[in-house]
């Protein structure tokens, strides 16, 4: 797919390869490559996937793989999950005690 | 060009820092493994009426004290007889970003923008990236902020995505990166490529402007109760709110209020592991880095740290994730305040430690922060549920970093962890008596002063 410049896009960027990382690290991080994703406008077209050239927020040019078109904030408020919604109940029913009883 | 090769940026590390800092570090330094603690201090150029005069004029501190009525009445019916400290919690969450720090991005944005400096940068995962873009909005200057945020499988955080999200819409830049310590080298290499000023947490100006923080309390306490804090609580991770909080307030004369650190407890967790990363639901002001930093406060992104929490601690105390959980619910139900939950470690310490104290005496929070969505509790642990944490309620004893959350029913169940403050000195002393002329009589008055106590006490700290 062509992503038109001018496009808000996230590219993702391999900074080191494993073998490249500092020393010590745990296992599990050592052998995955360091990585980075910004934010930005597409300067000009590019295929998702490709490399593509973004200027960020900050006026940096910077090149990455395009990884995302008009990327979306998807965090949430989310379910509430039984165990919280256990305490809400018990603070509630000690509140009301409380205020029934100052 | 230069090589951006992890070695080739690291072996650059001094001279990246000296220009992003403007600061001499090595003129500060003395034999024996000492440096000029006060001479660094005061390179933030402004003492604390200079301080507030800046904050005041980019909207930040000053910020209400307010007394927890109903959750000092529940705490003192489980209390003893004639104890139970009124507590008290300065709503930090009124400040431009929703933290305090605000305070801490203050004055490097300040003094950046009088440097020529063009923007500044950050690498925190925390509310200090939103402070960051917030104060150099205020200043017209650019920001960019990096933040550690991403797993292998590309899963983040709610609360580090929330976060991100902030600092963009502050209209920062924002960098975020997968796992791992080499957040630092690519720190390293955007300063490097920007000229951007290093608006580090662990600088003077950083330090210094929290002590707006301490004043205030003092002066708030003051006001509202007639005598001064008997115990300021600081949520505390690589030492900033513990000193710039308690040299505050020795600033206006509290000498006699007790600083009181609070981290989550999550030993245990490796803070560079991939795995771990998502398995954990406070990005700071937790134990993985209170400790270690604690314990040498130089493992930081500058030369030297400015926050030296050993100096000023009285007291440090861990409580689990489950306990600030429940902390956060009753502070909403009970006093009408959807904040944190990271900002109310402190306020789950508070409960059993108020406890302890006479009716009389008056126990403040130093901070709430801001809420929402993917901060929340609902979120976090919704996330921790995913990821394979299981979610329960129970007792403090059954939580256990990485795999069980467990959440108690009511306040007598709160509880804290201590820490031996004197374990944390001698690993300190250890390495300090590694630098070579660590034996002259400077360097272990030195060492005494950055361990809180005196000279004397050194020895029987060795044996």
């Amino acid at each position: 797919m062509t992503v038109a410049g001018g496009t808000r896009v996230a590219v993702r960027q391999r900074l080191l390869e494993p073998h490249e990382r500092a020393a010590s690290l745990p296992a599990d991080t050592a052998a995955l490559p360091y990585e980075a994703l910004v934010r930005g406008i597409l300067i000009e077209p590019a295929e998702v996937g490709a490399q593509a050239t973004i200027r960020t927020a900050a006026g940096r040019v910077l090149m990455g793989q395009l990884e995302d078109v008009e990327p979306a904030d998807t965090h949430s408020f989310g379910r509430p999950p039984p165990a919280l919604v256990a305490v809400d109940e018990a603070i509630s029913e000690v509140l009301r005690r409380f205020r029934e009883q100052p | 060009m230069a090589s951006n090769s992890y070695a080739a940026v690291m072996a650059r590390r001094d001279e990246i820092l000296e220009r992003s800092l403007g600061i001499d570090y090595t003129g500060l330094e003395r034999d024996g493994g000492r440096f000029d603690h006060e001479a660094l201090m005061a390179t933030a150029g402004l003492e604390l009426d200079g301080i507030r005069q800046v904050q005041r004029d980019s909207g930040v501190g000053q910020t209400p004290l307010v007394e927890l009525h109903n959750v000092t009445e529940l705490m003192r019916r489980e209390a003893g007889h004639g104890k139970g400290a009124r507590i008290l919690v300065k709503d930090e969450a009124a400040n431009p970003s929703g933290s305090f720090k605000d305070r801490r991005a203050s004055l490097s944005a300040h003094h950046a923008s009088r440097a020529g400096y063009a923007g500044m940068i950050a690498a925190t995962s925390g509310n200090y990236g939103a402070a960051v873009a917030s104060q150099a909005a205020h200043y017209g200057l650019r920001a960019i902020v990096i933040q550690e945020a991403f797993d292998s499988c590309g899963r983040g955080q709610p609360e580090i995505l929330e976060k991100g999200r902030k600092c963009e819409t502050l209209g920062a830049e924002v960098i975020q990166t997968t796992v791992g310590p080499e957040l630092f080298y690519l720190l390293l290499r955007v300063l490097e490529e920007t000229g951007y000023f290093n608006a580090s947490l662990y600088t003077p100006f950083s330090i210094r402007g929290i002590e707006t923080l301490g004043a205030e309390i003092a002066e708030d306490t003051r006001a509202l109760c007639g005598r001064d804090p008997d115990v300021v609580l600081a949520t505390h991770a690589g030492g900033g709110m513990v000193t710039g909080t308690a040299r505050g307030l020795r600033a206006v004369g509290a000498e006699h209020t007790r600083m009181v650190g609070v981290s989550v407890d999550l030993t245990g967790l490796h803070m560079a592991s991939d795995r771990a990363f998502n398995r954990k639901s406070f990005t700071t002001g937790h134990s993985g880095f209170s400790i270690p930093f604690t314990s040498w406060p130089d493992r930081v992104d500058v030369p030297r740290n400015a926050a030296r929490p050993l100096r000023y601690l009285d007291r440090f105390v861990l409580v689990t994730q489950g306990e600030v959980f429940f902390a956060t619910e009753l502070l909403a139900r009970a006093e009408g305040l959807e904040r944190g939950p990271a900002g109310n470690t402190s306020l789950a310490a508070a409960i059993p430690l108020a406890a302890e104290l006479d009716r009389d005496q008056v126990l403040v929070i130093s901070e709430t922060e801001c809420t929402g969505a993917g901060k929340a509790p609902t979120p976090q642990l919704a996330f921790a549920a995913e990821m394979g944490v299981e979610v329960r309620n129970g007792a403090r004893e059954e939580n256990r970093p990485g795999e069980v959350i467990s959440i108690p029913l009511s306040l007598r169940e709160l509880g804290i962890t201590p820490v031996d403050l004197d374990r944390l000195r001698s690993s300190y002393l250890k390495k300090a008596m590694a630098a070579p002329g660590a034996e002259a009589p400077e360097a272990q008055a030195f060492v005494a002063e950055d361990l809180g106590f005196g000279v004397e006490d050194l020895a029987a700290l060795s044996a």
